[in-house]
């Protein structure tokens, strides 16, 4: 396979360590699954009793918004750090436009109008279906974002529309919504990140509304960022920034 | 052997395999799909003990929303490491990292 060169290759010494090494962890972890055992131990119960006070009725929702929101505000966080580092490797401070090479087709033109509007009404449905069902703000978000990159890879404007602050803030809007929510709930007495239950459900739909929206942009952002030719990015780019 | 053995086991295998990818391929392509892949076994045995701690047809919703958010974190951290090894090898040239003295 890497036989072009030689020297590239890693040595047979190197493969034989690395077989060794991956299979004494592989012994342990097996060692580690079988001691787990059949019996349940995970916090299953304890969710179903607490749950009432969560403000949703579906237990994944109540864990990610609400019992655990100190990983889902983080993981948010990990979103908005490799979407902002990818615009960085390209320099760019707004995605361009796909420059559209020829004319779409009727074919193609009919379809992106009949899905993207599709997609975008079953990614608000799922993001209301978390609420008592599968579904949620990520989900929401990949259907939006898959939406968003259609329109791109088909000639049509959608993310080149926004300017350089308006998509930082669509990058920073799931995680800065979370914190200014648990700030103000904070300074209000509560504990950091945790909700009055009255109030809980709505908390949890705002949340995840702009945690959609973060999701659904940094995708965008994350594809274009990736595109085969560095170059136009930069030169685009260039016009307003410099 | 019980239903999550099966997928416990076969999860730590997966992992165990794109460890030794990871290691021993050079072309960065190859490297990013095994982290990949590893983070996919990694939610496969999170799936597989949120069945085994089920209790009355509810899954244990803990590791289950670990795996939700976990797929999008994953998913942007392969897109980024994408772009990194792209902006690699419009800066270098090469699809492999230089590893100065020919190993590891």
């Amino acid at each position: 396979m890497d036989n072009r060169d030689p020297l590239s290759n890693p040595g047979y010494l190197v493969r034989i360590l690395s077989m060794v090494l991956s299979a004494g962890l592989l012994a342990v972890l097996i060692a580690a699954v079988v001691d787990l055992g059949d019996e349940p131990t995970g916090l299953t119960a304890r969710v179903m009793e607490q749950i009432d006070q969560s403000g949703v009725s579906h237990p994944p929702t109540a864990v990610l918004l609400n019992f655990r929101a100190y990983d889902t505000w983080l993981e948010v966080a990990v979103l908005l750090l490799a979407a902002w580092g990818a615009l960085a490797l390209r320099q760019a401070t707004r995605l361009p436009e796909q420059p559209q090479a020829t004319s779409a087709g009727p074919v193609l033109d009919w379809l992106v109008r009949l899905l993207v509007p599709l997609l975008i009404v079953t990614g608000v449905y799922l993001l209301w279906l978390g609420t008592n069902a599968p579904g949620g703000a990520f989900q929401a978000g990949a259907v939006i974002g898959a939406a968003l990159v259609l329109l791109r890879l088909s000639g049509y404007r959608s993310v080149g529309l926004l300017d350089a602050l308006w998509l930082r803030g669509s990058l920073l809007a799931g995680f800065a919504g979370f914190l200014l929510i648990a700030t103000v709930l904070f300074l209000a007495g509560w504990t950091f990140l945790e909700y009055p239950p009255d109030q809980a459900g709505l908390l949890i739909v705002i949340i995840e509304l702009l945690i959609t929206w973060t999701v659904a942009v940094s995708f965008v952002a994350l594809f274009v960022a990736a595109r085969p030719d560095p170059d136009d990015l930069n030169t685009e780019s260039e016009g307003g920034h410099g | 052997m019980s239903l999550f053995l099966i997928y416990a086991l076969a999860a730590v295998g997966l992992f165990a395999i794109c460890l030794h990818a990871i290691i021993t391929r050079s072309h960065l392509l190859r490297k990013i799909l095994a982290l990949n892949m590893m983070g996919s076994s990694v939610f496969l045995l999170l799936i597989a003990i949120a069945y085994r701690n089920s209790v009355e047809e509810t899954a244990d919703p803990v590791p289950h929303a670990m795996v939700l958010t976990g797929i999008v974190v994953a998913v942007s951290a392969t897109a980024f490491a994408l772009a990194l090894a792209r902006r690699y090898h419009a800066e270098t040239g090469e699809t492999e990292l230089s590893d100065g003295d020919g190993s590891t």
